[in-house]
């Protein structure tokens, strides 16, 4: 397996391990009866959590995780960034595209359905989880299939 | 699916003192995993990373790489 295939394994559990506990925090103070104004901060604070948490877990345990392979292999990890490595970055965040922009039109969907504001916002949440995980699951597929 | 591209680049490393493929990588400045799939025919390189492949060999592009549709029509 490449070493880019275990670091999108990695972000894949990062990724999860940050989404849990904000999800279930937000999801908890949302039900407790609060006005939609009050709910609709409460998810902004969520995104914007879930955001910068994700991003630190994953370039934190990046580096940790390079710096524990270079230690282990004898090749350098990440020296170069060539063509292979652009062209399968832009077929992941492609997917990654696809997939956000489902669970955004899920929500848009769910509200001219009658639905619950707030279930606009699960649906975001989930749908960004996902596209995180199609996002790592991309590059696993690529790089291990030898594209 | 393998590319409509075949390659000799292992018999001109091999001709070249075996060199190897972490040599030519670092040669052409790509990385290692490229030329292995490059190499197994599961990558077409770009016009120029395929020029820069046939430079360190001293070769033709021609000679080093061909194309073949017809068998990724077959595939």
């Amino acid at each position: 397996m490449t070493h880019r295939s275990k670091i999108a394994i990695f972000s894949i559990l990062g990724q999860t391990a940050v989404f849990v506990p904000l999800y279930n925090e937000a999801s908890r103070a949302t039900t407790a009866g609060i006005p939609l104004e009050g709910q609709i901060s409460l998810w902004a604070a969520f995104f914007l959590k879930l955001l910068g948490l994700s991003v630190a877990v994953t370039v934190v345990g990046t580096i940790l995780l390079q710096m524990i392979l270079q230690l282990r292999g004898k090749e350098s990890v990440f020296t170069v960034t060539d063509e292979r490595d652009r062209l399968i970055e832009a077929k992941a965040v492609r997917n990654f595209c696809y997939v956000f922009c489902f669970g955004f039109f899920l929500g848009m969907l769910l509200i001219v359905l009658g639905q619950s504001a707030a279930l606009l916002f699960h649906a975001f949440a989930f749908s960004y989880l996902a596209a995180g995980i199609v996002l790592y699951l991309s590059y696993i597929f690529h790089y291990e299939r030898g594209y | 699916m393998a590319s409509a591209i075949r390659n000799k680049i292992r018999y001109y490393r091999f001709i070249n003192s075996e060199m190897t493929q972490q040599e030519l990588a670092e040669r052409t400045g790509v990385t290692r995993q490229t030329i292995l799939a490059t190499e197994s025919d599961k990558y077409s390189p770009s016009l120029e990373l395929a020029f820069r492949i046939a430079a360190v060999f001293q070769q033709p592009l021609e000679e080093i790489f061909s194309f073949h549709p017809e068998e990724t029509k077959q595939n």
